[in-house]
């Protein structure tokens, strides 16, 4: 069955990741800009990270069929220096034409500090002046049910970002209902530890239904498992779910969501 | 959409009628448990609307989820129990233990207390409960539980 991996950080994967994906079915993906697991010196580095993203990963990916979209920004977690952070910020206006860009992200939160917040808020800003849609990475554990809601008021203080062309992404079961309530997309990322299993995620779609509501498996360098989409379709079938939940969460509902951008060209015909 | 679709043809099926009786039932029985307690939970009530109105698929007997999965969690069960004793032989007179096990086994009751929503509620008792953003960010990762100085 043919499916979409709407969140991977396929720099931090292999080329057999890519043969994998593609034997489970997945036929395009889309990779945020996110935090490396050390900080970068200078914004050459993302400079160069950027022109990966959107030279280097589209052509890794179609030797096996799958298309690749990305999504740039600089994360929270190297948001603290924000001299650093606004220099990042200035490089991306000249990437936002390349074909496979579809927006800022993963932008957000992670300590919930006053400088994460600032820089979240110039990204913000810097959608609404491009017309990007915006990709959200909510923080982590304790700090997600606060941050999560900080995030969404940023968003709303900006005053012109519709909330249907942004996804919250990571909801779990305490966040997903204000992000859903708000008008938002919600995310849910499937990782062994942290965040939420297959049968978790399942759980979330039988109490909330499956509106505005995508699965991805954020597979980066640390524990995570770039097949949890089709093993969470696999965990809908065994528990007797219709396979209809399956092309909502994973075709139907990022084609819908991504497909408000022109670039995003996955099953049009 | 095809989504809807699907549940709308499912509610023919004979099974499905059943389940949707039994739906009835639970709905009776929490109406008349609410009124008797004078409404405590209306958060309650309210989600276990919302958990009917998207199930938009028959229940699953309760026989078949554990069959399922009832022998992945009692071994995840066992896992906990045998932690917290690893964590118990570990504890000295000196060394009262650490803060996160502390709060997670603090917990542990949500599980037997009869409330749905379990994990929701788990979630925010290990969240921080503070309201504004913090000076500044020391370190970048999480630790599970909220600080010392902000768990209740
Ligand atoms: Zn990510």
């Amino acid at each position: 069955m043919p499916y979409i991996d709407p969140h991977i950080h396929m720099v931090s994967r292999t080329t057999d990741d890519y043969q994998r994906l593609a034997l489970a079915g997945c036929v395009a993906l889309t990779e945020p800009a996110f935090w490396a697991g050390y900080d970068r010196s200078s914004p050459q580095g993302f400079y160069d990270y950027f022109r990966q993203l959107t030279e280097f990963e589209p052509k890794r990916a179609a030797q096996f069929g799958i298309q690749h979209y990305t999504w740039l920004c600089i994360n929270p977690k190297e948001a603290e220096d924000t001299r650093l952070a606004r220099e990042v910020i200035a490089l991306i206006p000249d990437f936002l034409n390349k074909p496979n860009v579809l927006g800022i992200g993963e932008i957000g939160l992670n300590k919930n500090s006053r400088n994460e917040l600032a820089i979240l808020e110039e990204q913000i800003a810097l959608a609404d002046r491009f017309d990007q849609l915006i990709l959200v990475h909510t923080p982590h554990l304790e700090d997600k049910r606060k941050g999560t809601r900080l995030i969404m008021d940023a968003i709303k203080r900006n005053g012109k970002i519709k909330p249907s062309r942004v996804l919250i992404d990571h909801v779990e079961e305490h966040t997903v209902r204000e992000a859903l309530d708000r008008g938002y997309w919600a995310g849910m990322t499937l990782y062994p530890d942290s965040k939420l299993t297959p049968q978790r995620a399942v759980d979330i779609v039988e109490t909330h239904g499956s509106e505005r509501l995508w699965i991805n498996s954020a597979g980066d360098w640390g524990p995570s498992d770039p097949l949890a989409v089709p093993k969470c379709h696999n965990e809908i079938l065994r528990r007797g779910r219709p396979r209809e939940w399956i092309e909502t969460l994973s075709w139907h509902n990022p084609r819908t969501f991504l497909s408000q951008s022109p670039r995003f060209q996955v099953g049009h015909d | 959409m095809m989504f809807t679709m699907s549940a709308a043809s499912l509610r023919q099926a004979p099974h499905v009628r059943v389940a949707a009786r039994r739906v009835g039932v639970y709905v009776y029985i929490n109406i008349s448990f609410f009124v008797k307690t004078l409404l405590p939970q209306a958060r309650t009530i309210d989600l276990q609307y919302q958990t009917m109105q998207a199930q938009n698929a028959p229940n699953i007997e309760p026989r078949r989820l554990a069959d399922l999965y009832f022998m992945e969690h009692r071994a995840k069960l066992l896992d906990i129990a045998a932690f917290l004793d690893r964590i118990d032989r570990a504890k000295g007179a000196t060394n009262p233990g650490d803060h996160r096990v502390t709060v997670l086994q603090r917990v542990i009751p949500i599980l037997t207390d009869g409330q749905p929503e379990r994990v929701r509620r788990i979630l925010d008792a290990l969240s921080d409960p503070s309201t504004e953003p913090i000076a500044q960010a020391s370190v970048k990762g999480a630790t599970g539980v909220p600080p010392a100085d902000k768990t209740s």
